[in-house]
Formats: structure tokens, sequence, C-alpha cells
């Protein structure tokens, strides 16, 4: 995998460590997401998937406010919430994934849900 | 070979199941595990003498396949394994008067079951003798389709349960009726759960005690205040002439409520049939047309059967089992989240149906994630309290395949079906957590209810 990506993702994982029960869920970000990343960029379904559910709009959302002390994940963009985009994906990615990608998913999903769910505008604290 | 007593048979049945805890919770995490019993090891068909761990597995596949981690060792703390690959099952139930029925897409509204009869020679429907279940018409009376045993089954829905099919209907002015064929295979019994052999039919008379079964009140005992009523239903404004009203015994609250529908009168003392249940009132009055209109109308009759007060064994089986699923039903109803559930089950469930027998992409989601395999554990262990449902099938775990349908079903289903997702898929999740029982799922619902109902006080303060 290119550096970039994950260089993009780590105020994502600082920001998870900061969590009451984060580190278990860092831990699983860090241990699948190259996996993931792989499966969104060669596997055609979860592509479509990632597309579909605007992924990569989140994602852009959150580039876009690189420059920011504070970057808010929205809540939604064009109509679709971040609550779906990451249920579409965890059905994707435990279809095409690994069976430990499966697994970790089964562990995760219910603290990541609620996670966007509890926090609609995620807010990223960069360290100065 | 010297054959083992009875009394070995149970030393070693006994270690072995002491061994049972340790031996499921390592075998159950290989995948493709389905299930670990202590029992006698079978070849060929038969039984042999060697008690081993019997360990059920999706699919038998040869050692080679397998990886070294994914092979059921030979032998475990001292004792054989024998793997057994998935057998197909057959239903060998009995049906009788007593079982509950309906022709309710999901056993939504249920009636009973009155009894078995046979049809006489002058029934045009169909041959004389053919067995013939009777139930009101207000349960089925959508004839030539289906009849389910509404009962607990091992599949999504009612339809693979079904025991026959509906002949004829009636609806007049002296019967509420419904009879119908047992499909090929079905065995059935003409006596009646808690009540036993039936001793043909007779006719109700003012001041006979009477006693029925009926699948919401089961065993009720009252006496007939009049043979001769009239009634006009609230609910749907049939009326009848010349109908029974029986009020209960003192021992018992109601002589019927809701569900008890097609259940038959029994004299206490004949054991005689002497009447058709079709109606009720808050108060548990039960009223119901005289057998010999509905023997009239649909050209059945009742055969005289076994002796009179003798005890019926098997209905109490059936009860027995049948009180398990309404315990649980009840465990669930207890919470405000149960409840919301199942009133979800209710609005829902005919779109879910829809969706994972017909719609393609949640067809594959509900087969590929295992829903058939796990919903089947979760129900046989409703009605085997030691049946454990596995943690996972073929790799996937119920959360997985919760969040497969809830994928699905937020993005294939209406409008109202999406939103109730939306709004309530955190919870299922939350309380699919380290099930391994239905029990694990009422104690998970209370849990999760608590938490809500904390959560809510917390936002209120």
């Amino acid at each position: 995998m290119s550096e970039q990506p994950r260089i993009k993702l780590e105020p994502f994982e600082a920001a998870l460590l900061r969590l009451p029960d984060g580190a278990a869920l860092a831990g699983a970000f860090q241990m699948h997401i190259e996996e993931v990343i792989d499966l969104i960029n060669r596997n055609r379904r979860v592509g479509v998937v990632w597309q579909r559910f605007k992924g990569p709009v989140f994602v852009q959302e959150v580039i876009r406010q690189r420059a920011s002390a504070e970057i808010m994940i929205p809540e939604a963009v064009e109509g679709v919430s971040l609550e779906m985009l990451l249920l579409q994906m965890a059905d994707a990615l435990q279809q095409h994934g690994s069976p430990q990608l499966c697994s970790a998913i089964a562990d995760n999903a219910l603290r990541v849900f609620r996670l966007a769910r509890e926090h609609r505008n995620v807010a990223i604290t960069q360290s100065a | 070979m010297t054959e083992k007593t009875p009394e070995q048979f149970a030393i070693e049945i006994q270690r072995a199941k002491a061994k049972l805890p340790d031996v499921r919770a390592q075998l159950m995490r290989i995948p493709g595990v389905i299930d670990v019993q202590a029992g006698l090891k079978e070849t060929g068909g038969y039984a042999t003498q060697e008690v081993v761990f019997r360990v059920n597995v999706d699919q038998k596949k040869p050692l080679a396949e397998l990886a070294h981690a994914d092979r059921i060792p030979a032998e475990i703390q001292g004792i054989r394994t024998d793997v057994i690959g998935r057998e197909r099952n057959v239903r060998h139930d009995v049906v009788c008067g007593g079982n509950r029925v309906t022709q309710d897409t999901w056993c939504g509204r249920y009636g009973t079951i009155g009894a078995i009869g046979l049809a006489t020679a002058a029934n045009t429907h169909v041959a004389a003798n053919t067995p013939l279940f009777l139930t009101n018409y207000h349960v089925a009376h959508d004839i030539g389709s289906v009849v389910g045993q509404a009962n607990i089954c091992d599949s999504w829905c009612c339809e693979c349960c079904d025991i026959g099919r509906l002949t004829d209907a009636g609806l007049t002015i002296h019967v509420d009726g419904s009879v119908g064929t047992l499909n090929s295979g079905v065995r059935f019994s003409h006596d009646i759960l808690g009540i036993g052999a039936i001793r043909g039919t007779g006719i109700a008379t003012m001041g006979m005690v009477i006693i029925k079964f009926g699948q919401r009140t089961t065993f009720t005992k009252g006496r007939v205040v009049l043979d001769n009523d009239s009634i006009t239903r609230d609910d749907d404004h049939a009326h009848f002439e010349h109908q029974i009203r029986i009020a209960p015994e003192p021992a018992f609250d109601k002589m019927a409520d809701h569900g008890d529908s097609g259940s038959v009168y029994v004299s206490d003392v004949t054991r005689q049939i002497v009447g058709l249940h079709h109606t009720g009132t808050d108060e548990g009055i039960a009223k119901g047309s005289h057998i010999a209109d509905v023997m009239d109308l649909f050209k059945i009759d009742f055969p005289v059967t076994g002796t009179p007060g003798a005890i019926p064994i098997t209905g109490f089986t059936e009860a027995q089992t049948l009180s398990s699923v309404m315990a649980l039903q009840r465990d669930m109803a207890e919470t405000a989240l149960g409840r919301k559930w199942a009133d979800l089950f209710r609005t829902h469930a005919e779109e879910v149906r829809h969706l994972v027998n017909q719609h393609r992409a949640c067809k594959i989601a509900w087969q590929r994630c295992q829903g058939p395999g796990f919903l089947a554990h979760v129900l046989k262990s409703v009605r085997d309290r030691m049946h454990q449902v596995p943690r996972e099938i073929s790799g996937i775990r119920m959360e997985n395949a919760i969040v497969s349908m809830a994928a699905a079903f937020r993005q294939h289903g209406s409008t109202e079906l999406a939103n109730a997702v939306a709004e309530h898929y955190l919870e299922v999740l939350e309380c699919a957590q380290h099930v391994t029982s239905a029990d694990d799922v009422v104690a998970n619902v209370r849990r999760v209810a608590g938490g809500l109902v904390h959560a809510q006080e917390v936002a209120r303060a």
C-alpha cells in the first residue's frame, strides 16, 4: 500500500486512541486497514459500495479541513449518512474480506456504529 | 462382545457429560461445528455400545481438505469423537385436537384445531373416511390454501410447517367453521390435548359440565348456561342463532379467550364432542355452535375412540412444549423493548418475509449470512433450553448476519422498514452479543431495555 492513504488516516487513529475503549478499536483499525484499502481499490463490488455511499466525498470533506485545528466528519453528505456508509461498507467488507476481517467486524461493528451515531459530527482535534 | 448394562451406560454417559462443557467450548471454536453432544456412536445407521462425543458439523469434509487446526481430534479427554454431517430432519409430530392452526402469514393470527374427524359418505369434497381437521371460518377460510401449525418451526415462515389444505369453510347463521385435509405423511390422532380420547358426539344441554383445550387458555372447564342463545359478534357483526353459552367453573378465570377459536366443547362425563367454540366475551364466557350443525354443514363425523377418562399422555407433552414457547413470549413482553419489538415484528413481518423470499439481493444476503441456520438454532433453543446456538456458522457470526440484513433492508426495504431498521438495529446488535440460547436473548433484551431506560432518565435529567 502506498504511504499516502495511511498518512491521511493518521488523525483517525489518534482520535480513536483518545476514546474510552479506543485502544482495542484502534488496534483492529491498524490490523485491517491495509486489507480494507486494498479491497476498496481492487475489489469491484467493495469499490462500488464505497462510491455509491459517498466514501470518497466523506474523505474529501476531511482532507479539505486538514489545515484546521479541529476536523469535523460530517453527519451526512449528498443525502447519505455516515452511519449508512459504515453499515453498507461493513456488509461489503465482511462479504469480500478475509475471515479475520469478518470476525473483526463482528467484534467491533456495534462500537463503531454507535460512535457514528452518538458523535454526529466527529471532531478530530489535531496536535499542534 | 459383552452387552453393557444400563448402569454401565449411565456411568459412562455421566462421565462424558461432566466433560462436555469443556469439550464443547473447545470444539465449537472450529469453523463448521454446529453442536457437540455426549451419546452413543452410530455405525451404518445402527447404535453401537461406545459412548462418544457426537460432533455435528455443517459439512463433512475429507481430512486432506482441512487445515490441521480445523480437524476434529479423534479423541478428547479420553473419549472418542464421532463426526456427524448435516442430516435431513423430517417432522414426526402428531396432529390432534388442541394444536395451534393458522392460515396467516408468520402465524400472526392463530386458532385451534378442535379435533380430527372423518368425512362421511355424503361429503362431496373428499372420499368417505378421509381424516379432516376442524376449526373456525374466522381462523381459516381460504379454501384450497395450505394451513400451518403456527408453531415454532425451523424456518422463517409457517409455510414449511403446513399440515394440510382447507377443503370447506362456512359462516352461516348456525356455524362459524372450516375443515381441511391433512397432508400425506402427517400423523394424526383423534385425541384432544389435555383431554385424551373422545367418544363420538352428543348434544349440549343446560347444566352440562364442559371441558375444552384451546391454544390460549389450554385446559378449561365450564358449564352450559344456555343451549339456544342468539349472538351478534361486535367485531365482524356475524349473527348466530341456536348457540351454546358456557360460563367458566370457579377454578377457572375464563372458559375461553382469543386463540381458542376452533376448539371443541367436550362433555366432562361422556367425553363426547358437543360443540365448536367460536366466540367469547371479555369476561371469559365461551359461545359456540352445536356440533350437530357443524357435522351437517361439513359432512364430518367424530369416531368413538379410546377409553373415557384415560390419561392423555401425548397431550401433556405437547402442552409442555407450548408452555416453554409461551413462557418466552411472556418474558419478552415483560420489557417495553420486548413489546416494542413484537409490535415492529407484526408491522413489518410481511414485508421482511417477502424480501427474504422474493427480493433477489435480500434473498442472497439472507442465505449467505446463514440467516436460516441462526434462526433455526435460536428457535430450537426455545423448545430445548439445553440447546446451544453456535457462535458461528460457516465462518459467519450472528453479528455479521445482523449487519448484512440491516444493510439489505435499509437499502431495499420500504421507507417505513428502512426507518425502523435504522432506529433499532443497534439494539438488535447489542442483544445478539454473546447469545448462545433464547434465554440469553431475553436476558440481553432486559439488559438493553434497562440501559435505554437509564439513558432516557439521564437525558431527561
